[in-house]
């Protein structure tokens, strides 16, 4: 055994004595954690309770885990001129090990632990998704390593409190300004992960200094200086951006170019009258792709108006309702609304906008980013009960579940599945299901992000009188298999074509 | 003569106060050496640069030979260090504070650590932060002396003891013999009079003087001039002799440069009509008392 390695379990044997109540309560608070996730009731999700009662838990746990992390640091603090460990003829390796130690130990491992007893009770084998189990750790381990960080440069651990309490709270208040979500199901959001990384090579430079070196006043400048990259960066970065990111890091497979033009729109009365609305003026454009899979998934990001006289409106998709009130136009695309052909929708936001763009042609560039799925055979679902799923992990059929808080009646499924590349589900002919687990600022803390198990839900409404529809459900795992920009001009439309206008019933309509 | 701490105009700068000027000393090997001034001198500041617990603002150190600022463990492994400030493991029992540092230092003696557990009375199995200053302070020095350390660095480690607890410490240190030279700070001068063999002396972030104390305790006397007649001071006395003073036909002054041998002739040359000399020996306290007036004089002058 080396000197280093040797000194290291001194010092971690130490922590642990004099922190083994803290320990013990972190341990306390995952075993807890653990049995909400394994006990959480089935169908949690139709009721959008996505975390269940242990939801909470993905949030203390973190904070009890960063309260551990700057207790251990702090039994041999690193700033000041009068700690006892600085004299001894150690160094900063074992010092640096043994805290590692301690993390790995008392965080990391039980928590390997508790992710793999959850797969266990939940019917999977644990052995089998190794690499997923070790994913959760890195991305445990990157919220450790900014917590380290703090805690290697404040001068005591109510320090470390008050920074943890004035960053949560500093981001709370600029929720709104940072657009934590550009909007729901926006997969190809990258701001996240690029916020993760500055902070874990922030963090991991911090700490390092502050190790090797003890230069505590370097290294709180460079650690707010990574803050406020970390935040310009989560504000500033457009979805544009965001999007070609993605599309960049995992390109789409090689095959026939996706392109689009405008369509044709022969809508019938209940169609259209979703989307007629007497305060904005809304325009459906309709699309026509050629070399589309329907298995391609397709986001609108990005839409660019100019009118004849050369304004410019822009409108990006997803919004947060702060972006709307400070758009001028909105866009969205809709590739499976009833019996309407896939199309781009356009609100107005003023008549004075609607008078601009309608007197004359527009020309319309606009960006949208393509998923490519590779589906896995299809499984047909028991009526009621649990369906193990090939590729995916397993399904349970609610049967019909008596009037639910959204619907009158709902018929609906449930799967949980361990693979990150099983995160996306196929369901009856092709409707993709939520995501349980988006892991990232745009849901925390609600999301249960803790948890080794990815989730998604089918819910159908049903009539109370109606009668139950005989079909059974099919499930089939469906991978990502890469993302691509696709960008688009129409030139010279006229939008008075796609004008939704009050509707009038037709006689022949029922 | 080997040195086993040299500084060379080491200066300390917190913001835009000065801690620490122009440190310039040197500790031979086997001496006790005691850095005094009074509180706010710059002795810790000094111990903690030398230590590399602080980094200097410019000047160097240099400990056993390395550069302060490059110390590594083996050369930690034969230094100690005892501070009041110092934040020791306050929860950890006596035994098990002796046990963790025991790891850390490869010349560590059981039988040492034990005698000295015996000597001091240390209850074991009491933690640190019951104890009281005194047996801190023994608990710690325990742990310093075990591994029979080079060099060790002692910052105010008598203060608020009582005099026996002092006594007995001094007693340990001493008992350390030449093989471990010490570096000790103190503002309180009669406690380090009895033990050092060096000593500097320190305000306001500068040396004043740094010397042998056989040779300070020879050069400094404390003179008395009885005056046949009430003759006024003369204005050109040497500028050794510091803060003369006439009170009557008494004259009273400190002999920073006593020389036996023509000390009387010196008198006679600037006192021709003295009637009776007095020449008596100085504690440090007094040595450092004239001193001190002597700067603020010779300050409040310019």
């Amino acid at each position: 055994m080396t000197i280093t390695v040797r000194l290291a379990l001194q010092i971690f044997r130490k922590d642990i004595e004099r922190l083994w109540w803290a320990v013990l309560l972190t341990l306390l608070l995952l075993a807890v954690f653990a049995f909400q996730e394994v006990s959480r009731p089935v169908f949690a999700y139709a009721n959008y309770s996505r975390g269940g009662g242990g939801a909470w838990l993905n949030l203390a746990l973190p904070f009890a885990w960063s309260l551990l992390i700057a207790l251990v640091i702090h039994q041999d603090p690193l700033t000041g001129d009068r700690q006892f460990w600085v004299s001894l003829p150690c160094g900063w390796s074992p010092l640096l090990a043994a805290k590692a130690i301690f993390i790995a130990v008392c965080i990391q491992l039980p928590y390997l632990c508790a992710t793999a007893a959850i797969l266990l009770a939940k019917g999977f084998n644990p052995l089998e998704h190794i690499p997923h189990l070790f994913w959760k750790q890195l991305i445990l381990l990157a919220f450790i390593l900014p917590a380290v960080a703090v805690a290697a440069v404040v001068k005591n651990v109510a320090h470390f409190l008050l920074v943890v309490i004035t960053i949560a709270g500093g981001v709370i208040m600029m929720s709104n300004r940072l657009n934590f979500a550009y909007g729901p199901d926006t997969w190809w959001d990258v701001r996240w992960v690029i916020t993760l990384l500055i902070l874990v090579i922030g963090g991991i430079t911090v700490a390092a200094l502050q190790f090797v070196r003890r230069c505590t006043l370097h290294s709180r400048a460079i650690g707010v200086a990574v803050a406020a990259a970390a935040f310009g960066f989560y504000s500033w970065l457009p979805r544009d951006m965001s999007a070609a990111i993605r599309a960049a890091f995992s390109p789409a497979p090689a095959g026939a170019p996706i392109s689009v033009t405008v369509g044709s729109l022969a809508p019938t009365f209940f169609e259209l009258q979703r989307y007629y609305n007497n305060r904005r003026t809304t325009i459906l454009i309709p699309l026509q792709f050629s070399g589309l899979d329907p298995i391609v998934q397709l986001d609108q990001i990005s839409l660019e108006l100019t009118s004849a006289g050369g304004e410019h409106y822009e409108a990006q998709w997803p919004h947060s309702s702060n972006e709307v009130r400070s758009q001028r136009i909105t866009t969205g695309l809709d590739m499976h609304s009833g019996k309407l052909p896939p199309f781009q929708w356009l609100e107005l936001g003023s008549p004075e906008i609607a008078k601009r763009l309608l007197n004359g042609t527009v020309t319309i560039n606009g960006r949208f980013l393509a998923r490519f799925y590779k589906p896995g055979g299809p499984t047909t679902l028991r009526s009621v009960g649990r369906t193990d799923v090939p590729g995916l992990g397993y399904c349970l059929s609610s049967g019909p579940l008596p009037t639910g808080r959204v619907f009158d009646m709902m018929l609906t499924f449930e799967c949980e599945s361990p693979e990150l590349t099983s995160r996306e589900m196929l369901a009856n002919g092709g409707s993709f299901l939520r995501d349980r687990i988006n892991f990232g600022p745009s849901r925390y803390p609600e999301d249960p992000w803790l948890s080794p198990l990815h989730g998604g839900i089918s819910a159908n409404s049903v009539a109370k009188d109606a009668p139950l529809p005989s079909r059974r459900d099919t499930v089939a795992p469906a991978p990502s298999i890469g993302s691509a920009i696709i960008d688009y001009t129409f030139p010279g439309v006229d939008l008075n074509r796609f004008l939704v206008r009050q509707p009038v019933r037709p006689e022949s309509e029922p | 003569m080997n040195v086993m701490l040299r500084t060379d105009r080491l200066a300390k700068k917190f913001g835009k106060v000065e801690a620490l000027t122009s440190l310039t000393l040197e500790v031979p090997e086997g001496s006790v050496f005691a850095l005094v001034g009074p509180n706010g001198a710059g002795k810790s500041t000094a111990m903690k640069v030398c230590l590399n617990l602080l980094r200097a603002s410019s000047g160097s150190a240099e400990v056993l030979g390395m550069d302060s600022r490059k110390l590594a463990p083996a050369q930690l492994a034969r230094i100690g260090y005892i501070s009041e400030t110092r934040q020791l493991p306050d929860w950890m029992k006596v035994s098990r504070f002796l046990a963790y540092c025991k790891e850390f230092y490869p010349a560590w003696n059981d039988a040492d650590a034990a005698e000295f557990v015996r000597a001091y009375e240390l209850p074991l199995d009491r933690p640190l932060k019951s104890l009281s200053r005194g047996q801190r302070v023994k608990a710690a020095l325990a742990a310093a002396l075990a591994y029979h350390p080079s060099l060790l660095f002692l910052d105010e480690p008598f203060s608020n003891l009582d005099v026996l607890v002092r006594d007995q410490l001094i007693e340990t240190i001493l008992g350390a013999g030449s093989e471990t030279t010490v570096f000790l700070a103190s503002h309180d001068l009669a406690e380090i009079e009895s033990f050092a063999t060096h000593v500097a002396y320190m305000d306001q972030g500068e040396i004043r003087f740094t010397e042998e104390m056989s040779a300070l305790s020879t050069r400094f006397r404390d003179v008395e001039v009885v005056l046949e007649n009430g003759a006024p001071l003369p204005v050109d006395l040497p500028a050794a002799w510091l803060n003369a003073e006439q009170a009557g036909v008494v004259i009273r002054f400190t002999d920073s440069h006593f020389n036996a041998a023509d000390h009387s002739a010196q008198i006679r040359r600037y006192f021709a009509t003295a009637r009776e000399v007095n020449v008596r020996a100085m504690p440090l306290r007094s040595i450092f008392v004239a001193l001190a007036k002597s700067a603020k004089q010779n300050k409040g002058g310019r």
